[in-house]
């Protein structure tokens, strides 16, 4: 039955999972097509005119590092891993992970799924399930992407595959954190429009965060309740370094996240 | 499956804040049976379906299906129940079979007479749900529950929007699977919808269940207003035997008669009519004219 639920779950979010990954796919493509016409631009010059904060918030974490100043096409990757992907990844999570409980209270088809011989945890678990692996086809589509696009334009410099999959790890783990803490908004609220709407207010505040904590000092520790700051592609390839403590973090929100969602929708009333 | 009956509820209640939903909820349910819940639009008669499936938890009280606790075992009680909500729960872009289809897998319990209701009820599967009219998506909801091979059905108002024919049609089924020993718990705010299809009835007014009684002994004692007029003679009272008169002028008369209408409709046959209306009385008046009787007697 479990896997009935899984299956039918994933059939639900099929095109949502489709044009997400088709989507991804075609924007990391685009990102490195767009390499060869931006290496000319002096990009050195522009980051030299940005305070260091400001530099660390546009290229994230590791900027300053010898292998990342001495390569403008690592800038340049660095510049977009850091600005779209994280809001867009944060996006599909917070959307299908809300969507676990929101979308199907908003059809009503949240009680004749629940009214089935099937425990509250075992059926969010497997909703949770679905969103895992629809998360990890999506990542897969930009991990494509993005590993086309850098052997078509960025042949000259070489970036390793290794370091674009583990990169892309991360990225997994950033999605299900997010994921998991719109499973909790939702398991709250119910209300798909109140589920997505707080959801999205809690990925602009930590992203907000996470830039006042790069740009101002002393609120630095602002930035450790953020998911952004433990998104570190740049890392990964300055130093061809899994940032493992950060994959942890993420890990360890998705994987609470996902418990206290389990454990508020055990006692949870569906009311329509 | 235990002996013990399908349901059974003791004092079950339910609060939202300050608005008592349901109060005090006391009521089995035999095996067998087609048990009619009737009560106006916000009686509790939902909320009382929900408890039963642990979709709410109760502020007191207990419910339990064939002796599972609704909440402490669950799925157990689940795993008896087919249920089919008042609200249009479709997933809109599927096709009816592929509708039917997930829905026999994802239960988890064996699936019976597919083929069968959607042919008595005249559905078509091949259709997509977001093109159905009202009545049909109400096929379709039927056909979900009643295709569950379980000892108990819990139907939301499950005839709303069916044509007479296919009301019928639904009744004989219902009547089939009560034969086979199935239970039936029917929430419905049409008294004759009630009274053609259950055996027995509980009416539940502001969340509280005022009345359980038998249908065949409601109808006996139950008053229908008739409203006459006629070309020639207008019936005196004492034509009318057995009736009590509510108002008579030249050419037009009102009456109550309790129980049958046998004698009073060979009365009228001597005279010429040239309309006839019949009131049904609300819920609230059968039941309180019932109970005004027994207090009486």
């Amino acid at each position: 039955m479990t896997l009935h639920l899984l299956l039918h779950t994933l059939r639900h979010r099929r095109l949502a999972i489709f044009w997400f990954t088709v989507g991804l796919f075609i924007l990391a493509l685009l990102v490195m097509a767009l390499w060869p016409s931006s290496r000319d631009l002096d990009l050195d010059a522009f980051l030299d005119t940005m305070p260091e904060a400001a530099r660390a918030a546009f290229l994230g974490r590791g900027f300053d590092s010898p292998a990342i100043e001495q390569s403008a096409f690592l800038q340049y990757l660095g510049s977009q891993l850091t600005t779209w992907l994280p809001l867009l990844a944060a996006y599909f999570g917070m959307w299908v992970g809300g969507g676990v409980i929101a979308r199907a209270y908003g059809r009503d088809t949240l009680d004749v799924l629940l009214a089935q011989p099937i425990t509250r945890e075992r059926f969010l678990l497997t909703r949770l399930a679905a969103v895992a692996l629809g998360a990890l086809v999506v990542v897969a589509g930009a991990m494509l992407g993005l590993l086309l696009g850098v052997a078509a334009w960025a042949g000259d410099t070489p970036i390793p595959a290794s370091d674009i999959v583990l990169v892309h790890v991360q990225l997994l783990l950033f999605g299900l954190a997010a994921a998991a803490i719109a499973a909790v908004v939702a398991t709250i609220l119910l209300e798909p429009g109140r589920t997505y709407g707080v959801s999205a207010l809690i990925v602009v505040a930590m992203y907000v965060l996470y830039l006042v904590s790069e740009v101002v000092e002393p609120l630095e520790w602002l930035g450790f309740i953020s998911l952004f700051r433990y998104w570190r592609p740049l890392e990964q390839f300055a130093t061809g370094e899994f940032a493992a403590v950060e994959a942890v973090v993420l890990a360890a929100v998705a994987v609470v996240g996902a418990g206290l969602a389990v454990v508020l929708f055990r006692r949870r009333d569906i009311v329509t | 499956m235990t002996d013990a009956p399908p349901i059974v509820t003791r004092a079950l209640s339910k609060s939202y804040g300050s608005l008592q939903a349901l109060t005090d909820l006391s009521l089995t349910v035999e095996k067998g049976e087609i048990f009619g819940f009737l009560g106006p639009n916000g009686a509790g008669k939902t909320t009382t379906a929900r408890l039963l499936l642990g979709l709410m938890r109760p502020t007191s009280g207990s419910a339990r299906i064939f002796g599972a606790d609704v909440h402490a075992e669950g799925p157990a009680a689940r795993r008896s129940v087919s249920y089919q909500p008042s609200a249009d729960a479709m997933y809109e872009s599927m096709r009816v079979a592929a509708y039917l289809r997930a829905f026999a897998c994802m239960g988890g319990v064996p699936v019976h007479r597919t083929d069968e209701l959607i042919e008595r009820l005249d559905l078509d599967t091949s259709r997509r749900i977001k093109a159905l009219s009202t009545g049909n998506r109400q096929k379709v909801a039927i056909v979900r529950a009643l295709q569950a091979d379980v000892p108990l059905y819990l139907l939301d108002e499950p005839t709303r929007g069916l044509d007479p024919l296919v009301q019928q049609e639904f009744g004989r089924i219902l009547a089939e699977y009560r034969d086979e020993g199935r239970t039936i718990f029917l929430s419905t705010h049409i008294l004759s919808e009630a009274e053609s299809l259950c055996d027995r009835v509980g009416l539940l007014r502001e969340g509280r269940l005022v009345a359980v009684e038998r249908v065949d002994v409601l109808t006996e004692s139950r008053v229908r207003r008739f409203h006459a007029r006629f070309a020639g003679a207008t019936p005196t009272p004492d034509d009318l035997e057995g009736a009590t008169v509510v108002s008579r002028t030249d050419g037009a008369i009102s009456f109550e008669v309790t129980g049958s209408v046998d004698r009073v409709v060979k009365t009228l046959a001597r005279f010429e009519v040239t309309d006839l209306t019949v009131d049904e009385p609300s819920l609230e008046d059968a039941f309180l004219r019932y109970y005004d009787q027994q207090a009486e007697t």
